[in-house]
Protein backbone atom coordinates (compact mmCIF):
# COMPACT_ATOMS: atom_id res chain seq x y z
CA UNK A 1 0.00 0.00 0.00
CA UNK A 2 2.77 2.33 1.03
CA UNK A 3 4.63 1.49 -2.17
CA UNK A 4 1.67 2.50 -4.36
CA UNK A 5 1.33 5.91 -2.72
CA UNK A 6 5.01 6.66 -3.20
CA UNK A 7 4.79 5.97 -6.96
CA UNK A 8 1.87 8.34 -7.60
CA UNK A 9 3.54 11.18 -5.71
CA UNK A 10 6.82 10.93 -7.54
CA UNK A 11 5.42 10.86 -11.19
CA UNK A 12 3.91 14.11 -12.70
CA UNK A 13 0.65 13.53 -14.62
CA UNK A 14 1.22 14.32 -18.34
CA UNK A 15 -1.66 16.12 -20.08
CA UNK A 16 -2.09 14.81 -23.60
CA UNK A 17 -2.72 17.90 -25.73
CA UNK A 18 -2.28 16.28 -29.14
CA UNK A 19 -6.05 16.06 -29.80
CA UNK A 20 -6.46 19.70 -28.74
CA UNK A 21 -3.70 20.64 -31.15
CA UNK A 22 -5.59 18.84 -33.93
CA UNK A 23 -8.72 20.90 -33.22
CA UNK A 24 -6.72 24.12 -33.14
CA UNK A 25 -4.97 23.32 -36.41
CA UNK A 26 -8.28 22.72 -38.21
CA UNK A 27 -9.71 25.90 -36.69
CA UNK A 28 -6.64 27.88 -37.72
CA UNK A 29 -6.86 26.71 -41.33
CA UNK A 30 -10.58 27.57 -41.47
CA UNK A 31 -10.00 31.03 -40.03
CA UNK A 32 -7.09 31.70 -42.36
CA UNK A 33 -9.33 30.81 -45.33
CA UNK A 34 -11.94 33.36 -44.26
CA UNK A 35 -9.45 35.99 -43.21
CA UNK A 36 -10.48 39.35 -44.58
CA UNK A 37 -8.26 42.35 -45.06
CA UNK A 38 -10.96 44.76 -46.26
CA UNK A 39 -11.44 48.00 -44.39
CA UNK A 40 -15.21 47.64 -44.15
CA UNK A 41 -16.75 44.60 -42.58
CA UNK A 42 -20.46 44.32 -43.18
CA UNK A 43 -22.76 41.69 -41.81
CA UNK A 44 -26.34 41.37 -42.98
CA UNK A 45 -28.69 42.55 -40.24
CA UNK A 46 -31.15 40.22 -38.55
CA UNK A 47 -34.09 39.32 -40.77
CA UNK A 48 -32.24 40.15 -43.98
CA UNK A 49 -31.16 37.45 -46.39
CA UNK A 50 -29.26 39.17 -49.17
CA UNK A 51 -29.58 37.93 -52.77
CA UNK A 52 -26.58 36.17 -54.33
CA UNK A 53 -24.70 37.95 -57.12
CA UNK A 54 -21.52 37.81 -59.18
CA UNK A 55 -20.67 41.41 -58.19
CA UNK A 56 -17.15 41.94 -56.90
CA UNK A 57 -17.13 45.59 -55.80
CA UNK A 58 -16.24 45.91 -52.13
CA UNK A 59 -18.71 47.80 -49.93
CA UNK A 60 -17.84 51.11 -48.31
CA UNK A 61 -19.11 53.00 -45.29
CA UNK A 62 -22.32 54.79 -46.29
CA UNK A 63 -25.66 55.67 -44.74
CA UNK A 64 -27.81 52.59 -45.19
CA UNK A 65 -31.43 51.65 -45.60
CA UNK A 66 -32.27 48.18 -44.34
CA UNK A 67 -35.39 46.48 -45.62
CA UNK A 68 -35.77 43.37 -43.49
CA UNK A 69 -38.59 40.82 -43.60
CA UNK A 70 -40.86 42.98 -41.49
CA UNK A 71 -39.43 46.48 -41.14
CA UNK A 72 -37.59 49.37 -42.79
CA UNK A 73 -34.82 51.17 -40.96
CA UNK A 74 -32.53 54.00 -41.91
CA UNK A 75 -29.06 54.21 -40.37
CA UNK A 76 -30.04 51.69 -37.68
CA UNK A 77 -33.13 53.70 -36.72
CA UNK A 78 -36.39 51.80 -37.23
CA UNK A 79 -38.70 53.82 -39.46
CA UNK A 80 -41.75 51.66 -40.02
CA UNK A 81 -43.08 48.13 -39.85
CA UNK A 82 -44.08 46.19 -42.94
CA UNK A 83 -47.37 44.34 -43.02
CA UNK A 84 -47.27 41.27 -45.25
CA UNK A 85 -44.10 42.52 -46.95
CA UNK A 86 -45.60 45.86 -47.99
CA UNK A 87 -45.74 49.39 -46.63
CA UNK A 88 -49.15 50.34 -45.31
CA UNK A 89 -50.99 52.79 -47.56
CA UNK A 90 -51.23 55.42 -44.80
CA UNK A 91 -47.44 55.94 -44.91
CA UNK A 92 -47.51 57.07 -48.55
CA UNK A 93 -48.00 60.71 -49.46
CA UNK A 94 -49.60 62.09 -52.63
CA UNK A 95 -46.30 61.72 -54.58
CA UNK A 96 -46.20 57.99 -53.75
CA UNK A 97 -43.16 58.42 -51.51
CA UNK A 98 -42.88 56.85 -48.06
CA UNK A 99 -43.35 59.86 -45.80
CA UNK A 100 -41.56 58.76 -42.56
CA UNK A 101 -38.54 57.56 -44.55
CA UNK A 102 -38.42 60.75 -46.61
CA UNK A 103 -38.45 62.81 -43.40
CA UNK A 104 -35.66 60.73 -41.83
CA UNK A 105 -33.42 61.00 -44.90
CA UNK A 106 -33.99 64.75 -45.21
CA UNK A 107 -33.12 65.24 -41.54
CA UNK A 108 -29.94 63.21 -41.97
CA UNK A 109 -28.93 65.17 -45.06
CA UNK A 110 -29.64 68.47 -43.31
CA UNK A 111 -27.40 67.37 -40.40
CA UNK A 112 -24.64 66.35 -42.81
CA UNK A 113 -24.85 69.66 -44.64
CA UNK A 114 -24.75 71.50 -41.31
CA UNK A 115 -21.63 69.59 -40.25
CA UNK A 116 -20.10 70.26 -43.66
CA UNK A 117 -20.82 73.99 -43.28
CA UNK A 118 -19.23 73.98 -39.82
CA UNK A 119 -16.18 72.19 -41.20
CA UNK A 120 -15.86 74.68 -44.05
CA UNK A 121 -16.15 77.59 -41.64
CA UNK A 122 -13.53 76.22 -39.24
CA UNK A 123 -11.33 75.17 -42.16
CA UNK A 124 -11.44 78.68 -43.64
CA UNK A 125 -10.22 80.28 -40.42
CA UNK A 126 -7.97 77.64 -38.89
CA UNK A 127 -6.29 75.76 -41.73
CA UNK A 128 -5.37 76.50 -45.33
CA UNK A 129 -7.67 75.06 -47.97
CA UNK A 130 -6.85 71.46 -48.82
CA UNK A 131 -6.37 70.58 -52.49
CA UNK A 132 -9.35 68.97 -54.17
CA UNK A 133 -9.24 65.17 -53.94
CA UNK A 134 -9.25 63.47 -57.32
CA UNK A 135 -9.68 59.74 -57.79
CA UNK A 136 -7.92 57.38 -60.23
CA UNK A 137 -10.17 58.37 -63.15
CA UNK A 138 -9.31 62.03 -62.68
CA UNK A 139 -12.81 62.77 -61.41
CA UNK A 140 -13.83 64.25 -58.11
CA UNK A 141 -15.26 61.39 -56.06
CA UNK A 142 -18.92 61.35 -55.12
CA UNK A 143 -19.79 62.74 -51.70
CA UNK A 144 -20.68 59.83 -49.45
CA UNK A 145 -23.79 61.68 -48.27
CA UNK A 146 -25.35 61.41 -51.70
CA UNK A 147 -25.23 57.65 -51.98
CA UNK A 148 -27.07 55.02 -50.03
CA UNK A 149 -26.30 51.41 -49.27
CA UNK A 150 -29.43 49.30 -49.63
CA UNK A 151 -29.61 46.07 -47.65
CA UNK A 152 -32.82 44.38 -48.69
CA UNK A 153 -34.28 40.95 -48.05
CA UNK A 154 -34.17 38.91 -51.25
CA UNK A 155 -37.76 37.65 -51.07
CA UNK A 156 -39.32 41.12 -51.14
CA UNK A 157 -41.13 42.38 -54.22
CA UNK A 158 -38.97 44.80 -56.18
CA UNK A 159 -41.89 47.26 -56.07
CA UNK A 160 -41.13 47.82 -52.38
CA UNK A 161 -37.42 48.37 -53.10
CA UNK A 162 -38.39 50.74 -55.92
CA UNK A 163 -40.66 52.77 -53.59
CA UNK A 164 -37.77 53.07 -51.11
CA UNK A 165 -35.37 54.09 -53.89
CA UNK A 166 -37.66 56.75 -55.28
CA UNK A 167 -38.35 58.06 -51.77
CA UNK A 168 -34.60 58.50 -51.28
CA UNK A 169 -34.41 60.07 -54.74
CA UNK A 170 -37.10 62.58 -53.70
CA UNK A 171 -34.87 63.50 -50.75
CA UNK A 172 -31.95 64.14 -53.11
CA UNK A 173 -30.18 60.77 -53.22
CA UNK A 174 -30.32 59.01 -56.56
CA UNK A 175 -27.29 56.70 -56.35
CA UNK A 176 -27.69 53.35 -54.68
CA UNK A 177 -25.46 50.47 -53.85
CA UNK A 178 -27.34 47.19 -53.57
CA UNK A 179 -25.67 44.97 -51.00
CA UNK A 180 -25.45 41.39 -52.25
CA UNK A 181 -23.89 38.12 -51.17
CA UNK A 182 -20.85 37.27 -53.25
CA UNK A 183 -21.03 34.08 -55.30
CA UNK A 184 -17.90 32.06 -54.63
CA UNK B 1 21.78 -12.85 -22.45
CA UNK B 2 20.05 -11.44 -19.44
CA UNK B 3 18.30 -8.09 -20.19
CA UNK B 4 19.61 -5.15 -18.27
CA UNK B 5 16.44 -3.21 -17.23
CA UNK B 6 18.32 -0.01 -16.38
CA UNK B 7 19.55 0.26 -20.00
CA UNK B 8 16.01 -0.01 -21.45
CA UNK B 9 14.82 2.93 -19.31
CA UNK B 10 17.61 5.18 -20.57
CA UNK B 11 16.75 4.60 -24.31
CA UNK B 12 13.16 6.07 -24.00
CA UNK B 13 12.67 9.08 -26.34
CA UNK B 14 11.90 12.46 -24.74
CA UNK B 15 8.31 13.61 -25.46
CA UNK B 16 7.91 16.69 -27.67
CA UNK B 17 6.61 19.69 -25.76
CA UNK B 18 3.61 21.15 -27.57
CA UNK B 19 3.07 24.01 -25.15
CA UNK B 20 4.87 26.74 -27.19
CA UNK B 21 2.76 25.71 -30.20
CA UNK B 22 -0.38 25.90 -28.05
CA UNK B 23 0.60 29.39 -26.93
CA UNK B 24 0.96 30.49 -30.54
CA UNK B 25 -2.44 29.03 -31.41
CA UNK B 26 -4.06 30.75 -28.44
CA UNK B 27 -2.74 34.09 -29.68
CA UNK B 28 -3.54 33.55 -33.37
CA UNK B 29 -7.07 32.21 -33.03
CA UNK B 30 -8.58 35.25 -31.21
CA UNK B 31 -6.78 37.55 -33.67
CA UNK B 32 -8.13 35.69 -36.70
CA UNK B 33 -11.60 35.46 -35.19
CA UNK B 34 -11.77 39.25 -35.00
CA UNK B 35 -10.74 39.72 -38.63
CA UNK B 36 -12.65 36.88 -40.22
CA UNK B 37 -15.49 37.68 -42.61
CA UNK B 38 -18.14 35.00 -42.41
CA UNK B 39 -20.27 36.80 -45.01
CA UNK B 40 -18.59 37.99 -48.19
CA UNK B 41 -20.59 40.98 -49.33
CA UNK B 42 -20.33 43.07 -52.46
CA UNK B 43 -22.28 45.97 -53.91
CA UNK B 44 -23.91 46.77 -57.26
CA UNK B 45 -23.98 50.41 -58.32
CA UNK B 46 -27.31 51.65 -59.62
CA UNK B 47 -29.15 54.91 -60.07
CA UNK B 48 -32.78 55.96 -59.98
CA UNK B 49 -34.05 58.34 -62.61
CA UNK B 50 -35.64 61.37 -61.05
CA UNK B 51 -37.90 63.60 -63.10
CA UNK B 52 -36.07 66.85 -63.71
CA UNK B 53 -37.75 70.16 -63.08
CA UNK B 54 -38.80 72.05 -66.15
CA UNK B 55 -36.12 74.31 -67.52
CA UNK B 56 -34.20 75.02 -70.70
CA UNK B 57 -34.00 71.86 -72.80
CA UNK B 58 -30.81 69.87 -73.12
CA UNK B 59 -28.54 70.55 -76.03
CA UNK B 60 -28.22 67.81 -78.62
CA UNK B 61 -25.03 65.83 -77.99
CA UNK B 62 -22.24 65.99 -80.55
CA UNK B 63 -21.38 62.87 -82.51
CA UNK B 64 -23.45 59.70 -82.64
CA UNK B 65 -26.54 59.54 -80.45
CA UNK B 66 -25.92 57.18 -77.52
CA UNK B 67 -27.98 54.02 -77.30
CA UNK B 68 -31.08 54.35 -75.12
CA UNK B 69 -31.56 50.70 -74.29
CA UNK B 70 -34.48 49.84 -72.01
CA UNK B 71 -35.17 46.51 -70.41
CA UNK B 72 -38.62 45.78 -69.09
CA UNK B 73 -38.83 42.86 -66.68
CA UNK B 74 -42.37 41.60 -67.02
CA UNK B 75 -44.26 38.63 -65.66
CA UNK B 76 -44.15 36.97 -69.10
CA UNK B 77 -40.48 37.63 -69.83
CA UNK B 78 -38.09 40.39 -70.89
CA UNK B 79 -38.63 43.15 -73.40
CA UNK B 80 -35.69 45.11 -74.76
CA UNK B 81 -36.44 48.31 -76.61
CA UNK B 82 -34.74 51.41 -77.94
CA UNK B 83 -35.36 54.30 -80.30
CA UNK B 84 -32.64 52.80 -82.52
CA UNK B 85 -32.45 49.44 -84.26
CA UNK B 86 -30.98 47.03 -81.74
CA UNK B 87 -31.58 43.42 -82.70
CA UNK B 88 -32.12 41.81 -86.11
CA UNK B 89 -33.12 45.16 -87.60
CA UNK B 90 -35.83 45.78 -85.01
CA UNK B 91 -36.13 48.34 -82.26
CA UNK B 92 -37.50 45.71 -79.91
CA UNK B 93 -36.60 42.23 -78.77
CA UNK B 94 -38.89 39.96 -76.79
CA UNK B 95 -37.50 37.18 -74.64
CA UNK B 96 -40.36 35.08 -73.28
CA UNK B 97 -40.04 32.85 -70.23
CA UNK B 98 -38.96 29.24 -70.64
CA UNK B 99 -41.41 26.34 -70.60
CA UNK B 100 -40.75 25.72 -66.90
CA UNK B 101 -41.81 29.30 -66.08
CA UNK B 102 -38.28 30.57 -65.45
CA UNK B 103 -36.71 33.58 -67.09
CA UNK B 104 -34.47 32.87 -70.07
CA UNK B 105 -31.34 34.53 -68.71
CA UNK B 106 -29.06 32.82 -71.20
CA UNK B 107 -31.05 34.26 -74.12
CA UNK B 108 -31.02 37.70 -72.50
CA UNK B 109 -27.26 37.51 -72.28
CA UNK B 110 -26.96 36.44 -75.92
CA UNK B 111 -29.23 39.25 -77.13
CA UNK B 112 -27.39 41.86 -75.04
CA UNK B 113 -24.10 40.58 -76.37
CA UNK B 114 -25.42 40.79 -79.97
CA UNK B 115 -26.63 44.37 -79.36
CA UNK B 116 -23.30 45.37 -77.87
CA UNK B 117 -21.40 43.85 -80.78
CA UNK B 118 -23.66 45.37 -83.42
CA UNK B 119 -22.16 48.86 -83.42
CA UNK B 120 -22.79 49.73 -79.77
CA UNK B 121 -19.42 48.78 -78.29
CA UNK B 122 -19.16 52.11 -76.49
CA UNK B 123 -22.64 52.00 -74.97
CA UNK B 124 -22.74 50.89 -71.38
CA UNK B 125 -26.05 52.26 -70.11
CA UNK B 126 -29.27 50.35 -69.62
CA UNK B 127 -32.59 51.58 -68.23
CA UNK B 128 -34.52 48.98 -66.28
CA UNK B 129 -38.20 48.94 -65.44
CA UNK B 130 -40.07 46.22 -63.59
CA UNK B 131 -43.67 45.08 -63.52
CA UNK B 132 -45.46 44.50 -60.23
CA UNK B 133 -44.78 41.12 -58.65
CA UNK B 134 -41.12 40.74 -59.63
CA UNK B 135 -38.89 39.68 -56.76
CA UNK B 136 -35.78 41.57 -55.71
CA UNK B 137 -33.64 38.43 -56.17
CA UNK B 138 -34.81 38.13 -59.81
CA UNK B 139 -33.83 41.76 -60.48
CA UNK B 140 -30.36 41.16 -59.01
CA UNK B 141 -29.91 38.14 -61.30
CA UNK B 142 -30.96 40.28 -64.28
CA UNK B 143 -28.40 42.91 -63.23
CA UNK B 144 -25.70 40.21 -63.17
CA UNK B 145 -26.53 39.20 -66.73
CA UNK B 146 -26.79 42.82 -67.88
CA UNK B 147 -23.42 43.77 -66.46
CA UNK B 148 -21.25 40.96 -67.70
CA UNK B 149 -21.11 37.72 -69.59
CA UNK B 150 -20.52 34.93 -67.16
CA UNK B 151 -18.24 32.39 -68.71
CA UNK B 152 -20.07 29.34 -67.46
CA UNK B 153 -22.42 26.96 -69.19
CA UNK B 154 -24.80 26.73 -66.25
CA UNK B 155 -23.62 23.21 -65.40
CA UNK B 156 -20.58 24.16 -63.39
CA UNK B 157 -18.33 23.98 -66.45
CA UNK B 158 -16.80 26.76 -68.46
CA UNK B 159 -18.38 27.79 -71.73
CA UNK B 160 -16.47 29.03 -74.73
CA UNK B 161 -15.60 32.73 -74.45
CA UNK B 162 -17.54 35.15 -76.66
CA UNK B 163 -16.23 35.22 -80.23
CA UNK B 164 -13.69 37.88 -81.08
CA UNK B 165 -14.54 40.29 -83.88
CA UNK B 166 -12.61 40.14 -87.15
CA UNK B 167 -9.26 41.89 -87.08
CA UNK B 168 -10.16 44.44 -89.75
CA UNK B 169 -9.88 47.52 -87.62
CA UNK B 170 -12.68 46.63 -85.24
CA UNK B 171 -12.25 47.28 -81.58
CA UNK B 172 -11.10 44.07 -79.89
CA UNK B 173 -13.46 42.54 -77.38
CA UNK B 174 -12.14 42.43 -73.85
CA UNK B 175 -11.68 38.85 -72.71
CA UNK B 176 -12.64 37.50 -69.33
CA UNK B 177 -15.59 39.11 -67.57
CA UNK B 178 -16.68 41.08 -70.65
CA UNK B 179 -18.65 44.07 -69.48
CA UNK B 180 -21.96 44.60 -71.23
CA UNK B 181 -24.09 47.34 -69.72
CA UNK B 182 -22.74 48.25 -66.31
CA UNK B 183 -24.42 51.64 -65.84
CA UNK B 184 -27.85 50.70 -64.55
CA UNK B 185 -30.66 53.21 -64.17
CA UNK B 186 -34.04 52.32 -62.70
CA UNK B 187 -37.12 54.01 -64.03
CA UNK B 188 -40.61 53.89 -62.58
CA UNK B 189 -43.09 52.27 -64.92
Amino acid sequence: MARKIRRSRSGDADLNITSLMDIFTILLVFLLQNYSVTEVKLTPPKGVSLPPSSAQIEPEVLPDITISKDSISFDNTPILTLVGGVVEERYYDQNKTIEPLLKAIREKLATQEYIQQLREKSGATAAPATPEVVDDDGETPEQPGHQILLLAHKEHSFKLIEDVMFTAAAAGISKFKFAVMKND
Amino acid sequence: MAIDRSKIRSVQEPSLSLFPMMNLMCIMIPFLLTSTAFFHLAVIDTQAIVQAEEGPGLEAPEGPIPLDLSLMIGLEGFQLSSSQKIYEGNTQALIPKLGNGEYDFARLRDVLYAIKKDGHENSDTIYIGTAAGISYAAVITVLDYCRDIKLDDGKGGEAAPPPEPAADGEKPVKKGPYLLFNKVFFQKV
